[in-house]
């Protein structure tokens, strides 16, 4: 399957791009997409739609996943 | 006394004179420094009721144990005072050699009294104080005003300066520093104004006493190391606090157009990427290694240091997405020393107000040319407008009427922070619940709540997260006091702050002595709201009205039709409450005040309000 990523603040840096489609295998949860960008080590704060989504969530074809660093506020 | 100097430098501005008092290591050990220590004197020497305008009210300038030592981004400055914005008290930090200044002329404290007659500042220089007319700084911006005086004592000088917002006391003045920093958003500014004090400037040759200044020094450096190191792999100074813009706006948590949206397609345009990709200079406090501090070029030219909550509240809040004059504006907040989140809500008020027919006026939203206008107008309290947006959101709702104070966005007078809570329950209760108003710096669980949580809910744990960060916050951060970045932003282990201490003090703290501290501070800094309002209730740790208005919920989007609800959010405050051990008004009971050290300050309290037993 393939889903939407976009990534936040030093993540884009690290990874190399701000919002990229990402080919998956079926039935990938958010932690293998995680795994698969490399930052699955890093303090995360994952969301779909504006919803926070845990590690073990499926995910679905076409979907849109936020991955953002953790923040303090600014 | 090992960490603290022990003196306080108290100057009375009214009749020039000085003195040096002392303050106790059990003091010291009670309130650890900064907030801690501002906010026990102030409540020990403040009548309730004073005017905060007034000669009266007292301006403290305070550090902590480890202030002005070389340590990981330890060279933050408290500035204290009753606040003329929310008439409790009020406090704010910024990054200025003055810390380091101050504790080598031997001071931890200097409490400003009285008044000057006219315009001037004053140049402490170890034991000397010294009363100077301020005649070729005062009616000048922040920059110019740092600079005559930069030329004057050299460029490592510690030095304090209002711009023109503070000289004629708009309420959400504040105090600027060189190195292009600001801090004390609940009007501190407008306090020194109040005073006619323009500027102080700090210079100090002495040792900072240290219980093992070798061990101290061996580790402030090799952390400054690490921490820089940190932050250099993991890249989060190369966008800094503005990095979080782009995430608001995914999570429909942005503030845009007086915060009744929370999402716009041009958001882009202010992001993280591209304030970073237009910077032209990099600046940030003494004795930081990641420094945050990103200037831009704005419209006219000039050099303008942005953070998030500049972009968030005098960018999209406003509805202007051109990079260039959201710098413009931001670069006039600081010149004429205000702040600039209260003024971004103060216009996107003023703008909301004028659209909803609560009064007349020719600002739109979006108007960048006009917004400018009328930030110049509230910097210098030109005419009625320029009044009446110098007093900032709440006044103004109250002056116009019409049920407006709905949507003035602000909680115990002082405005939000640019995070939108129209359905983000446990933020809009870290702003609710604040000591000093709605500010981000004393609780920011918006993450929390997405990562660990559902964001709709309003479950028990939000409200403990929301004590725990509060407690966290006052007892290290404000009152060591430090910059809270490479703890949560990099990832720097909290119990290295004990350490710290100890390490300055002799004292064999754990991360739990801080947390009692700070819950005694907050408890405290409920007590000073409950006496200035001995019939508080509830109601005072609502967030705005509007965010529990279905009218206002998003017509589209992943929060589309979702809106605060007033008995779920009581339900939350009462567990915050319960968490605390406060009554069911928000009051702290005498046992939770007992339990905290505070039987003196109960007792007091209760002879001024009604304080339940517990
Ligand atoms: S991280 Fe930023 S705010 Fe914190 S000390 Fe460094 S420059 Fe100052």
């Amino acid at each position: 399957m393939r889903i939407q990523v976009k990534l936040i603040g030093q993540f884009s840096l690290k990874c190399g791009f701000t919002e990229k489609d990402v080919e998956l295998p079926d039935a990938s949860t958010v932690a293998d997409a995680l795994k698969k960008l490399g930052l699955k080590d890093l303090p995360y704060v994952a969301s779909i739609g504006g919803h926070g989504v845990k590690d073990e969530a499926p995910l679905k074809d076409g979907e849109r996943l936020v991955v953002s660093p953790v923040f303090s506020g600014g | 006394m090992k960490g603290w100097t022990g003196n306080i430098l108290r100057i009375n501005l009214t009749d020039k004179t000085f003195k040096i008092d002392h303050f106790t290591e059990e003091f010291a050990q009670k309130w650890i420094g900064g907030r801690g220590f501002a906010l026990k004197i102030l409540w020990d020497e403040l009548k309730p009721g004073i005017d905060p305008l007034g000669p009266d009210n007292k301006l403290l300038v305070v550090q902590g144990p480890i202030s002005g030592v070389p340590m990981p981004n330890s060279g933050k400055t408290i500035v204290a005072a009753k606040s003329p914005l929310t008439g409790t008290y009020g406090d704010g930090n910024l990054g200025t050699h003055v810390t380091i200044q101050m504790r080598k002329a031997g001071y931890d404290i200097l409490i400003f009294e009285g008044k000057l007659a006219s315009p001037g500042y004053v140049y402490i220089q170890d034991d000397k104080v010294e009363f100077f007319p301020a005649n070729e700084i005062w009616g000048k911006g922040s920059y110019d005003a740092q600079a005559w005086l930069e030329t004057k004592y050299g460029k490592t000088a510690g030095i304090l300066s209002i711009g023109q917002g503070g000289e004629n006391q708009v309420l959400y003045a504040i105090i600027r520093s060189m190195e292009g920093r600001a801090g004390g958003r609940p009007g501190i500014g407008a306090v020194m104004g109040s005073k006619n004090l323009k500027a102080i400037v700090v210079k100090g040759t002495k040792e900072i006493p240290l219980a093992d200044p070798k061990a101290m020094k061996e580790r402030g450096v090799g952390d400054l190391k690490k921490v820089g190191a940190m932050d250099k792999s993991s890249k989060w100074s190369v966008q800094g606090t503005n990095a979080v813009l782009s995430w608001c706006n995914e999570m429909w948590a942005l503030p845009v157009r007086n915060m009744r949206f929370s999402h716009h397609e041009e958001a882009w345009k202010l992001d993280g990427q591209r304030t970073s990709e237009a910077r032209v200079a990099t600046y940030g406090c003494p004795h930081c290694t990641m420094r945050c501090g990103i200037a831009i070029r704005d419209k006219e030219g000039h050099e303008s240091e942005i953070d998030y909550e500049n972009v968030g509240m005098l960018g999209p809040n406003l509805e202007i997405f051109d990079l260039k004059q959201m710098a413009s504006l931001n670069y006039m907040c600081d010149d004429f020393g205000v702040d600039t989140i209260s003024a971004g809500s103060a216009l996107s008020f003023y703008a909301d107000a004028i659209d909803q027919g609560a009064t007349k006026g020719d600002f739109k939203f979006g108007d960048a040319e006009r917004a400018k206008e009328l930030l110049r107008m509230a910097a210098l309290r030109e005419g009625v407008v320029g009044n009446l947006l110098a007093d900032g959101s709440l006044r103004m709702a109250r002056k116009f009427g019409h049920d407006s104070e709905a949507y003035a966005i602000q909680c115990k007078g002082l405005d939000l922070s640019a995070y939108n809570c129209k359905y983000v329950p446990g933020q809009a209760l870290a702003f609710g619940t604040s000591g000093i108003g709605a500010h981000h710096k004393e609780a920011w669980i918006i993450t929390y709540e997405l990562k660990h949580s559902e964001r709709g809910a309003y479950g028990r744990d939000k409200a403990q997260k929301v004590v725990d960060l509060q407690r966290i916050r006052s007892s290290i951060f404000e009152s060591l006091p430090i910059c809270r970045f490479p703890w949560i932003e990099l990832g720097w282990d909290l119990k290295n702050y004990p350490e710290y201490f100890n390490l300055a003090t002799g004292s064999n703290w754990t991360l739990e002595d801080f947390t009692n501290t700070g819950d005694r501070i907050y408890s405290l800094l409920r007590a000073f709201w409950v006496r200035e309002n001995p019939k508080t209730d509830r109601t005072a740790d609502y967030p705005p009205r509007i965010y529990f208005d279905p009218a206002n919920a998003e017509k589209e989007g992943p929060t589309a039709g979702k809106h605060l609800e007033y008995d779920k959010y009581d339900a939350l405050l009462d567990h915050y409450y319960d968490i605390r051990g406060w009554d069911k008004r928000g009051v702290p009971t005498r046992k939770s005040m007992e339990k905290l050290g505070l039987a003196e300050e109960a007792e007091q309290l209760s002879k001024l309000a009604e304080v339940a037993p517990g």
